[in-house]
């Protein structure tokens, strides 16, 4: 008996002495070997996710946000069966096995099977419980108004890196650098959480366009290709004092939500991408260079009975004959022989130094990528028939954007103002960080702005050529162009091909906005008066209700009486 | 007697020694599987935390989508129609202190806006 317990307390003893051999083992002597190997399986690095921020309109909504989605991936290398997780995959997910298969190729350690899936799609995944399949979250870019203002907001691509418009200019200011924190993870991957959630946000941009303005726009458009039967059509409505954007819209569009299903050149801003000869609208340009100069004054005459005109062994025709008209009559019936006499007396150079002036053949500089800088040739080398076309918008191609913001010129007292579409960019916690400096140049003399504005009125007055254009209550001041296309096949002008436009500012005498409307192609009517007239009449109209201007006149009709003289603010801040 | 009555002592102060040192690696344990129950359970909220600020932003998203001018016009039996100027009185406050007052007609009294609408109703 005694030597049994001797024996059991021998064991004992050893057993004792081997666990506390190896305690000391593990513990003392290869504690920094296994302390090293615990390190690299419970402390994982993990990025910290990034939200890019938010753009929203002039008042604050929302046109672009961030929504929570998760991705599924899988490891092809714990997947025993290839061929059977396919099947099982596709069976639940109406997905083809062999584009799923594709995937599972085994000599791959990481592979995504859907980006940003579905919540279903997530759920019949998980539900599936397949060994290798996993799950990431991810932010995923939303534009909760649809197709409203796509061309301007643009798109990003799976990542998140902005690819067009706002989303694209701003792309640095939107996001942030990726970190990653180290965090514990047992041995089934559960997190070990220190209490702190992390997230990295970018900063939010606040545009300067209103949603209200911007689908007032939209809406017209969208009428006018419908009635018009037209290819495209553009339009642009600004502040003429700041250059700021209040609405810019393009049709036809795209959705920036699923942008791959629209073909590319839907997804172009014609704005300021595309060029067009501007036809009777770059009548300004000779116009207030003629008054600048000195060269013709308001009741200064012209012949322009023939109907046309020879120039450079050219002939250049009224589009209806007209007797004997002052220079005020020449822009209000919009004669080509009446401009181009203007422009002869000019003379190439000073047409040429004018055309720059207006900031022709440059970049307006807007905040938006992609924009086109026009194309203007250089005097030496126009033809002998050049300063006749180009006194009427032809051999030139400019974009819908520098047409307005030169009328914004005469609307805002002779200044050149630099056009934007963002109004600032705020930090997460709404510092502002960024905003556009107010860029303008004097290039028109008061006395030419005031008496240039005035024959711009009579544009849509009886006997011009855009009284479709006139607004109910306030007098608007613009001018009609009407230009031909150039066939692409013969390379010559188009015989049916013509882009309408009509661009203006309104209330005439203190405006605020200045609009150009472009109608491309248009069946049947072809004239600006009558195709875009009508469309820059009812946006005007609409735009102004919603920014509270008040009519002209108002007064007399007792519709408005304030408690001060000043008149109330518009809507628009 | 006195040398019995020490080593008593000393030999309750080793016990007592023993059991604190025991009791010490058990509190360090209890405490350290509590830690670790609590950032389990912190996780677990997180995750709670995480799926409702998903939620959140889909609620949000779907707000703004609602919000939209083009829903409106959907939603609305006549459209999108904006106030007919013809029938707006603007009204400003000459300054922060004085109340708004307007009137029909230059050269009328200063009503306040109330009995000037129900001028207008009249």
């Amino acid at each position: 008996m005694r030597g049994r317990a001797l024996i059991l307390g021998i064991a004992v003893t050893c057993a004792y002495i081997a666990v506390v051999t190896r305690l000391v083992d593990v513990m003392l002597i290869s504690h920094n070997w296994y302390a090293a190997r615990a390190l690299d399986q419970q402390v994982k690095k993990q990025e910290i996710p990034v939200k890019r921020g938010i753009i929203m309109d002039r008042r604050g909504r929302e046109l672009a946000v961030n929504i929570d989605t998760e991705s599924v991936y899988c490891n092809p290398s714990e997947i025993t069966s290839p061929t059977t997780v396919a099947s099982a995959l596709s069976r639940g997910l109406n997905k083809n096995p062999d584009v799923i298969l594709a995937k599972l190729t085994p000599n791959r350690k990481f592979t995504w099977l859907e980006r940003k899936a579905d919540v279903e799609y997530v759920d019949k995944v998980r539900a599936l419980k397949v060994k290798g399949v996993g799950f990431q979250s991810e932010s995923k870019r939303l534009y909760p108004r649809g197709k409203l203002a796509s061309q301007i907001l643009g798109y990003v691509d799976i990542d998140n890196n902005g690819l067009e418009g706002v989303e694209r200019t701003y792309d640095k200011k939107l996001t942030s650098l990726s970190e990653a924190v180290r965090v514990v993870k047992d041995a089934r991957g559960n997190v070990l959480s220190d209490g702190q959630q992390r997230e990295i946000k970018g900063n939010n941009v606040r545009l300067t366009i209103d949603e209200g303005l911007q689908y007032i726009m939209e809406k017209n458009l969208d009428s006018a290709m419908t009635s018009r039967q037209a290819a495209a059509a553009v339009g642009i409505m600004m502040d003429p004092h700041t250059g700021e954007i209040f609405a810019m819209a393009v049709r036809p569009t795209y959705d920036p939500n699923n942008p791959a299903d629209f073909r590319p050149s839907l997804r172009r801003n014609r704005a300021i991408t595309d060029v067009f000869e501007p036809g009777s609208t770059f009548k300004i340009i000779v116009g207030t260079a003629a008054l600048e100069e000195k060269v013709v004054k308001p009741e200064t005459r012209f012949d322009c009975s023939a109907g046309y005109i020879e120039i450079g062994g050219g002939k250049i025709n009224d589009a209806h004959r007209h007797g004997v008209l002052t220079f005020q009559e020449v822009i209000q019936k919009s004669s080509n022989v009446g401009t181009i006499q203007i422009a002869l007396k000019l003379g190439r150079n000073r047409v040429y130094e004018y055309l720059k002036r207006f900031g022709f053949g440059d970049r307006t500089g807007i905040d938006l990528a992609g924009e086109v800088s026009g194309l203007v040739r250089k005097p030496n080398h126009w033809s002998g028939m050049s300063i006749g076309a180009i006194a009427i918008g032809q051999e030139v191609a400019v974009t819908p954007l520098q047409i307005v913001r030169a009328y914004s010129a005469i609307a805002n007292g002779g200044y050149l103002v630099r056009p934007h579409i963002v109004s600032e960019v705020m930090s997460p916690d709404g510092q502002v960080v960024y905003k556009p400096e107010l860029m303008k140049k004097k290039i028109l003399s008061e006395g030419t702005v005031r008496v240039f504005r005035d024959m711009l009125k009579t544009v849509t007055e009886e006997g011009g050529t855009a009284i479709d254009a006139a607004v109910d209550g306030n007098q608007v001041a613009g001018k009609t162009g009407t230009a031909q296309q150039i066939d692409p096949g013969t390379r010559r002008y188009s015989k049916d091909k013509y882009v309408s436009s009509f661009v203006g500012f309104v209330p005439a005498d203190n405006p605020k906005l200045a609009m150009i409307i472009v109608v491309y192609e248009p069946k049947g009517e072809i004239y600006g008066g009558i195709v875009a007239g009508p469309v820059f009449r009812k946006t005007a109209s609409e735009a102004l209700s919603y920014m509270s201007v008040p009519r002209d006149d108002a007064r007399e009709k007792g519709l408005q009486v304030v408690s001060s003289l000043q008149q109330p603010d518009a809507g628009v801040k | 007697m006195r040398h019995k009555r020490e080593s008593a002592l000393v030999w309750l102060f080793k016990r007592m020694l023993v059991l604190l040192v025991i009791l010490s690696v058990f509190a360090v344990v209890w405490l350290r599987s509590g830690v670790v129950s609590l950032e389990y359970s912190l996780s677990s909220l997180q995750k709670e935390k995480a799926g409702l600020m998903k939620e959140n932003k889909l609620l949000a998203a779907d707000r703004a989508n609602l919000m939209s001018f083009e829903r409106f016009e959907k939603t609305a039996d006549e459209g999108f129609v904006v106030p007919d100027r013809m029938k707006v009185v603007y009204v400003r406050k000459a300054d922060d202190k004085t109340p708004r007052t307007v009137a029909l007609n230059s050269g009328e009294s200063y009503l306040s806006p109330a009995r000037l609408l129900k001028k207008i109703m009249d």
